[in-house]
């Protein structure tokens, strides 16, 4: 049983399956089909406060499904300036709309030359590949 | 692995499947918000034909109960079920279980499935002469219709079954096959459970049909977990188990001290005497989070327990848990932190939990 995942060509990704999407000095950011698929049904968000500064790799907020916790990891560093409140009462939409309605936060980067160090589309859907590979043969 | 009857069915239908204490089950129908919802709100209906099912009966069945479980079964009058533990020499709690009384002779007991070797192996090991016990979990299905609305739809399967009380029940017949329905559950509201004692496939198909067509929606154990967290409801293995005694479960109140003996009996009066030092214990968050198994509880600075399962619950919008405290943490309101994390979040003891019936 294998699953799809949709990976946008334009968008950036992380190995932690964050994406962001780069608006010329901001970064949109959330997580990838393959981390809500992964996660199933998303029960809560824990969103950033705006103004907070966050280093790449901190923890930027975290998603709770119903039987897991996971953060959601800063792919860039920056000043977050906007975050998605809407998916307080309605987590189900990071569930629904992973890459358009249910971004998480916007961050005013810090350093845009990180955005290099992402994966780009391909890079991350052979990632991904890979991944799913690896546990074909753990089940074997 | 052993799987529940209807699985090839409901796999049409479900949205996960998965593995609960050896059987291949379903965890969520549709979404855990829908299924909640509706259990509370309405109806919903839970496959639970993973449960043990044990049917207990010959002259000297209810003496062999007498000694097995901590209820007083002699004065369990037939037509009604009762909550009981089955304890082991040292008042450790083997199982926690139903036990309805068909006659005066005969009993149909309903167990985890967690246990079921165990309690089987107990159970034979301590039989008496002129005891028949059998194991019939395989040869039946077991579904649970919860919610307000619950009497109304299974009446309409079975005729009315309104008038039962809580934890009564009876014997009513579909397609020439008898099932025994009791007004119990497992989710803090009212409902029902249906266990077919005859019929196969086709029979268990068409009750579940039934329900179907009615528009009772198919609820998974996700959502099951979630309700029993709202009633307070300890599940066995994962909030308690043989190293606890009824006293920490905060379960002391299905035993009757007063009975001349059961087994675990002299343990207990040792034990009364000195009290738990841990007490299962409600906790609802006050601030976000969702209290996990594990997750570690706070007094000011003071590490005081351990979050045994907990849930973000619908009905409050909020976590709500069972973690092991100091039994003088039980106050209502008393102030705690859940470390979520690495972040101390500020919660409460409850004494009530979120749900509880109102007892038809």
């Amino acid at each position: 049983m294998s699953e799809t995942y949709e990976v946008p060509d334009e968008l950036l990704y992380t190995k932690d399956h964050e994406w962001v999407l780069p608006e010329k000095k901001h970064a949109v950011v959330g997580i990838t089909d393959y981390a809500q698929k992964k996660l199933r049904e998303i029960i809560y968000v824990e969103l950033p406060h705006i103004n907070t500064k966050v280093h790449a790799r901190e923890v930027l907020g975290t998603v709770e499904s119903v039987k897991s916790t996971a953060d959601v990891l800063a792919p860039v560093s920056g000043r977050v300036v906007e975050v998605n409140s809407k998916l307080l009462d309605h987590p189900e939409i990071l569930n629904e709309s992973p890459y358009t309605e249910g971004w998480i936060a916007k961050i005013e980067l810090s350093d845009p030359s990180e955005l290099e160090k992402l994966l780009d589309a391909d890079e991350y859907r052979r990632f991904l590949e890979e991944l799913e590979e690896e546990k074909t043969e753990e089940e074997m | 692995m052993n799987k529940i009857p209807l699985l090839d069915l409901h796999e049409k239908t479900a949205k996960e499947l998965g593995e609960f204490a050896g059987w291949r089950t379903v965890i969520t129908f549709s979404t855990l918000r829908e299924e909640h919802e509706a259990v509370r709100k309405k109806a919903g209906i839970f496959d639970i034909s993973h449960m043990t099912r044990t049917k207990i009966s010959g002259p000297g069945a209810t003496k062999f109960l007498q000694k097995v479980l901590t209820i007083d079964v002699e004065k369990l009058k037939p037509g009604r079920m009762k909550y009981s533990l089955i304890l082991n020499m040292d008042g450790g709690i083997i199982d926690d279980v139903t036990v309805y009384k068909v006659t005066y002779d005969s009993y149909l007991m309903v167990s985890n499935a967690l246990t079921r070797s165990h309690v089987l192996e107990w159970l034979k090991n301590n039989v008496d002469e002129e005891v028949l016990v059998e194991d019939i979990t395989e040869n039946s299905a077991f579904f649970a219709v919860q919610g307000p609305k619950s009497s109304s739809y299974v009446s309409s399967l079975v005729g009315d079954v309104s008038g039962f009380k809580w934890f009564e029940g009876g014997f009513r017949t579909v397609d020439d096959c008898r099932l025994l329905v009791t007004r119990s559950g497992y989710t803090g509201g009212d409902g029902y459970e249906l266990m077919t004692l005859c019929g196969e496939q086709q029979l268990y198909e068409k009750v579940w049909s039934f329900f179907m067509e009615k528009g009772v929606k198919p609820c998974g154990l996700a959502c099951r977990d979630v309700c029993r967290i709202e009633a307070g409801f300890p599940l066995y293995g994962q909030d308690f188990d043989e190293r606890n005694d009824p006293f920490e479960a905060g379960l002391f109140w299905a035993v009757k001290m007063d009975k001349q003996f059961f087994i675990g009996k002299e343990a207990l009066e040792r034990k009364q005497a000195k009290g738990p030092v841990k007490k299962l214990s409600l906790v609802e968050m006050m601030e976000p989070g969702v209290p996990r198994p594990g997750y570690k509880v706070y007094v000011g600075d003071v590490e005081a327990g351990v979050v045994t399962s907990g849930c973000l619950s619908p009905l409050i919008g909020r976590g709500f848990g069972l973690a092991y405290l100091p039994p003088s943490l039980q106050v209502d309101g008393y102030e705690v932190y859940v470390d979520v994390r690495g972040s101390r979040r500020r919660a409460v003891v409850r004494t009530k939990p979120l749900i509880s019936l109102s007892r038809p």
